[in-house]
């Protein structure tokens, strides 16, 4: 099993550069060469929303400050295809977030996939966004 | 119960991104995840590893009076399904037209008011789609569409945004001063084996999404003289084709024209729909805030 989850760390830190990344607003606004790796997220809320779904969460700093993040995601239909439901995560579940920040530096991105408390993990619907875009190359139907 | 449930899954996504590791940097689409040697393949979720172009099926279907019948739920691809970016799919499938077989030439601004028309969708925002681009803006959404005819009616309802377009066919002109509206004013009639739907009166804030570079940041507004003919042939049980025509001469120097776009019948009866309304998100404003301005611009001039 730890086994598995190192090639899919290692698998999907390749994969987060190969693939296209892109949502229905967009995401130029966020840095998608690099994936921050945020472990002990207390998720604050799950809103399974369109256009994106977000989870919101609080994670504690060095020095014990807390930022409050805010991480999209696909839409309700595009995330139910691979096995998201609106109870997948809930407020007070301690997860790893993996993100494209924002590159304002501030405390919100793209969620690219994320690691439950038991090990198991959910990925975002576009390898990063939601249905597709144009401007990321690949994504669209043209 | 819950737990074992969220095993399975990571054992799947292991395996899930392994074979989108392999498509993305291989030459085909892997069949089924290599796994581990002397491990039985995993199941990638929302089976996109079975992905395939559609076969045509039966001859077009008729309805009652002769002409085809448009009825059905169907998908901006050749897969008759939804699709979606999270795993690499040959193009062929995933695609509309191929730009090498049916070429099409981008919309073509007035130079003098491309600045004032060019306008892409506000960061964040979500506004109703209108006509043509609750069809068209599908290339991107990936959602699907779905056409219910009756005698002398066409009901077009799209998923994304959600929208509900009544036409008339049954051969009755343009009211003489339509109101305004956000799908504008449609009628239809048959010109052969096609149906040709002919819109005006469309409310100018709305934009044209993916009617020529797909995306929304491609956006484009229209003037009160834009005119949207679109035309609808259901060229075996399985293929929809879709064909725009946007005439404008106030934005356009000549009349836009999509190539023929491919659209495939749902082939899982358990397809339903799904609300898609799009206006939840607004209950989040802090996601939107935490955004800074110039990348907001970024994002809306890309493609100016």
């Amino acid at each position: 099993m730890k086994t598995n989850l190192v090639l899919f760390f290692s698998l999907a830190g390749i994969l987060a550069i190969c693939s296209p990344v892109s949502a229905h607003h967009g995401n130029v606004a966020y840095d998608e060469s690099k994936e921050v790796v945020l472990k002990g997220a207390t998720v604050t809320k799950f809103a399974w929303a369109n256009p994106h779904s977000i989870i919101t969460f609080d994670v504690k700093g060095d020095k014990g400050n807390v930022a409050h993040w805010a991480g999209e995601l696909g839409s309700p239909s595009a995330l139910s295809l691979l096995g998201w439901t609106k109870a997948s995560v809930q407020p007070g579940d301690v997860i790893t977030i993996y993100i494209h920040q924002s590159k304002t530096g501030n405390p919100v991105g793209r969620i690219a996939h994320i690691a439950l408390a038991d090990g198991s993990e959910l990925k975002d619907s576009s390898g990063g966004g939601d249905r597709g875009d144009y401007k990321r190359g690949g994504a669209s139907n043209y | 119960m819950r737990g074992m449930k969220r095993r399975l899954r990571c054992l799947g996504s292991a395996g899930i991104v392994m074979v989108g590791l392999s498509a993305t940097l291989g030459p085909a689409l892997a069949q089924n995840s290599p796994g581990q040697a002397g491990k039985p393949p995993v199941k990638i979720a929302g089976d996109f590893d079975k992905v395939k172009i559609l076969p045509p099926g039966a001859p077009t279907p008729r309805a009652t009076d002769g002409h085809p019948d448009l009825t059905g739920r169907y998908y901006p691809n050749h897969a008759g399904r939804m699709l979606q970016g999270a795993y690499p799919i040959d193009r062929s499938i995933t695609r509309q037209y191929d730009p090498k077989l049916t070429p099409q030439e981008n919309p073509v601004f007035r130079p003098d008011v491309a600045k004032k028309y060019k306008e892409a969708t506000p960061y964040g925002s979500c506004p109703p789609g209108g006509t043509p681009t609750s069809i068209t803006t599908q290339a991107t959404e990936h959602g699907p569409m779905e056409l219910i005819q009756k005698p002398g009616r066409l009901w077009i309802l799209s998923e994304f945004p959600q929208t509900i377009r009544m036409v008339p066919t049954d051969g009755r002109p343009h009211p003489k001063d339509p109101d305004v509206t956000f799908n504008g004013d449609s009628v239809g009639h048959w010109d052969g084996d096609t149906l040709v739907v002919d819109t005006i009166a469309i409310d100018e804030r709305m934009r044209n999404i993916s009617v020529g570079i797909p995306g929304d940041a491609a956006a484009w507004l229209h003037s009160d003289k834009e005119h949207v003919i679109e035309r609808f042939t259901r060229t075996s049980t399985n293929y929809l084709i879709y064909q725009v025509t946007v005439e404008d001469p106030v934005v356009l120097v000549k009349p836009f024209t999509s190539a023929p776009l491919t659209w495939t019948l749902a082939q899982d009866p358990n397809d339903v729909w799904t609300e898609y309304i799009c206006s939840e998100n607004n209950e989040e404003p802090d996601v939107y805030k935490k955004i800074d301005q110039k990348t907001k611009d970024e994002y809306e001039n890309g493609n100016k």
